[in-house]
């Protein structure tokens, strides 16, 4: 269920709220100067990057190198032990914490046959019939090789959805083969993948989750002025969130010490906004803004954190509303530590699957929310 | 109902798409001597449901000299006459979609065009896939839905059975009827899988009928390469319609060209040979028939050894493609 829908962003609103900054003393203490929200094509130069680019949970060295790449200039990354990317601005108390995390599921080879097919195993919950009998790639390290993941060996009499555990087949025929193109037990292995426009501001592609996070972050960073900034922020892109926020624990326990105000969980909002799910929750519509995740497995935002950014952004008239949906996510392993976790995410169809859709314009809206957060909350 | 032309349109807009890029742009011409491998995989790329082949018969007939298009829509080359006639018939049609119905939000359900049966897991391959839909605008990509994992935890577990066609529901991106209307969307409209061939291993490929597109510029390889006379008789390479609906294109060839001809001299391509020959270069031989006005013609089959039949990682391997078209050189040239 969705409540407290704010202004929806129009260019009427845009327009006037430049009038009003055109308009206003400049200076004013507490009033900042409006800027033009975060837009679509810039949404999509980043996102675009960042799903074609592969980083299976506990592999995510190519995306991580390319969301570094895509920082501004002044941002200044950091890379702890566990993988996580850091970029800190501002400075004084509180600290407020946003986390998205870089990877995506997919398999891992858990061993290499004597007729040289691989056996896998899954990282992180998705349906495994989604990827039986579709091209597959091997991520070594001497490069990616193309394979295939087989399909079933036989059906039965009584066909079921599920295929069970998957293999690939690199068409090698032999172990040594296998071996020789530079596959390891280890190596993970994903389905090809690519951005693809749909429709007006949509688009699919798989890894979405997390990679529109990632990238509102970016664009966030993008557009603050850093000394600006009122209170120190802490940008984190974590590792292994699919397999168990494996990163995010790890930034938690560490961060902790400096007593974040807030973590900011920045991940999808799985929406039920789909022809073949159950709307009871979860039906936030795409194109309808960024959503406050304010219930979903891992946490509960206080109500009146929840309250309060609703109406901050409806202050900016960015496009906001709060809702429920299903997951766990990054923030929930700082509430230990005391520090409120306040999810904010997207509305996203067909989640872990090679087909995922989202609106771009919900995407800039959260780049936005953020932004705002990070300047003004 | 209405007639389609959308071919040309379609064979333009394809390319700007990105990913089908090479799916309905014309093929290469055997005579100037494209890598039969590039050609393989040009073809598997293309798409061509049963019964709406325009696109992919009007790239055969450019990249073949000389062919003409019979009424039941084949691109047939003939060369030579007299006796005996030699007939190849290839394929080039496929299982596949069209739009059934629009629903108020901007969904396309499907209907499966052709009678062949794929297996129970056909239908189940598109779920959660990237399509293509062929509008009147041309080719727009679209993708099949499928419930989110998240939303299906502490909810009853999901039926077991296969995925099911009619819980197929393109995503195109429209959020009304109008909105997918708009986009050149219409009920009838061909869909098929995305096409983007695979090549993996030493030599191999895999595609959605990879064995019949892989036979199919195997022909057109053969049929380039022989001379324009010399052999004795009359030899026709055919690229047919309709298989998928009893072989209808295959059988306007045969009535028109070779009714009643031994066995041995019409050959059938396009079959999903067994696996355990793939990549020694050798082609599966075995007896068929196609229906042919009251009767039917008996044929010899020539099936390319294929990994993964009937998937969309349907697999061949080139060394054997490279085998086939030789073969059918020699045979289409009156060689034994």
């Amino acid at each position: 269920m969705m409540r407290r829908r704010t202004d929806a962003r129009t260019p009427g609103v845009w327009l006037a709220a430049v009038a009003a900054t055109c308009l206003a003393p400049r200076g004013v203490v507490g009033q900042q100067q409006a800027q033009p929200p975060i837009g679509v094509s810039e949404a999509r130069e980043v996102v675009s990057r960042l799903v074609e680019t592969y980083g299976v949970s506990g592999h995510e060295g190519p995306v991580r190198e390319a969301v570094i790449k895509l920082l501004p200039a002044w941002a200044s990354p950091t890379i702890d032990s566990a993988g996580n990317i850091l970029v800190r601005a501002g400075k004084g108390d509180p600290l407020t914490v946003y986390v998205a995390h870089l990877d995506e599921i997919g398999f891992i080879v858990t061993a290499i046959r004597e007729n040289g097919q691989l056996e896998l195993r899954r990282a992180g919950g998705f349906f495994p019939s989604l990827f039986e009998a579709e091209p597959a790639l091997v991520h070594t390290a001497a490069g990616i090789v193309p394979a295939v993941f087989m399909p079933r060996d036989s059906v039965g009499r009584a066909p079921q959805r599920n295929p069970g555990e998957l293999r690939a087949d690199p068409g090698t025929g032999t172990r040594a083969a296998t071996e020789a193109l530079g596959i390891r037990v280890g190596d993970p292995v994903t389905m090809p993948k690519s951005y693809a426009s749909l429709a007006g501001t949509r688009a699919t592609a798989r890894s979405f989750d997390d990679r529109v996070g990632s990238s509102a972050q970016i664009l966030a960073l993008r557009h603050i002025d850093p000394r600006r900034l009122r209170h120190a922020v802490l940008f984190v892109w974590s590792t292994r969130e699919e397999i168990g926020l494996e990163g995010a624990r790890f930034a938690a326990e560490h961060v902790a010490a400096e007593h974040p105000a807030r973590v900011y969980a920045i991940d999808t909002f799985v929406s039920a906004d789909a022809p073949l799910e159950i709307k009871t929750f979860a039906d936030a519509p795409l194109g309808g803004g960024a959503v406050v995740r304010a219930v979903d497995n891992s946490s509960v935002t206080p109500p009146a954190l929840v309250d309060s950014l609703l109406a901050l952004a409806r202050t900016r008239h960015i496009p906001l509303v709060a809702g429920t949906t299903n997951g766990g996510n990054d923030g929930s392993t700082f509430t230990r530590f005391g520090v409120p976790d306040v999810g904010i995410g997207w509305p996203l169809r067909y989640a872990h699957s090679p087909a995922e859709v989202i609106d771009l314009k919900d995407l800039a809206s959260l780049a936005d929310v953020i932004k705002l957060t990070a300047e003004r909350w | 109902m209405h007639s389609r032309s959308r071919s040309g349109l379609a064979v333009l807009l394809c390319a700007c798409l990105g990913a089908p890029a090479a799916a309905q742009a014309p093929a290469p011409t055997p005579a100037a001597g494209p890598p039969l491998d590039a050609l393989v995989v040009r073809l598997a790329n293309m798409s061509a449901v049963t019964g709406l082949e325009d696109a992919m018969a009007e790239s055969l007939a450019a990249a073949l000299p000389g062919a003409v298009t019979d009424r039941a829509g084949n691109v047939v080359l003939v060369r030579g006459s007299g006796e005996p006639a030699r007939i190849a018939l290839c394929p080039m049609d496929e299982i596949g979609y069209v739009v059934g119905a629009i629903t108020p939000d901007g969904y396309l359900t499907l209907r499966r065009v052709g009678t062949t049966f794929m297996g129970p897991l056909y239908d189940q391959y598109l779920e959660g896939q990237r399509v293509t839909v062929f509008g009147r605008r041309g080719p727009l990509h679209g993708v099949v839905g499928v419930r989110s994992t998240h939303l299906t935890r502490g909810r009853p577990a999901a039926p077991e059975e296969p995925f099911n066609l009619d819980n197929a529901y393109v995503d195109v991106g429209a959020a009304s009827a109008a909105g997918a209307q708009a986009l050149g969307i219409e009920i009838l409209a061909p869909v098929t899988r995305e096409k983007r061939a695979h090549r993996y291993g030493t030599d191999l490929v895999a595609a959605p009928d990879a064995s019949a597109r892989a036979a199919c510029a195997a022909l057109l390889v053969a049929a380039a390469r022989l001379p324009s006379g010399g052999a004795a008789g009359t030899f026709i390479a055919a690229f047919t319609r309709r298989r998928n609906l009893r072989w209808d294109g295959g059988s306007t060839v045969v009535i028109e060209h070779g009714r009643g001809a031994a066995a041995a001299d019409v050959v059938l391509l396009g079959g999903a040979g067994g696996a355990d020959s793939l990549g020694s270069g050798a082609v599966l031989s075995g007896r068929d028939s196609l229906p042919a006005a009251q009767g039917f013609q008996t044929a010899t089959a020539w099936d390319l050894p294929t990994r993964y039949a009937r998937t969309p990682v349907e697999t061949v391997s080139l060394k054997d493609v490279a085998a086939l078209a030789d073969k059918l050189q020699a045979f289409l040239g009156g060689r034994p």
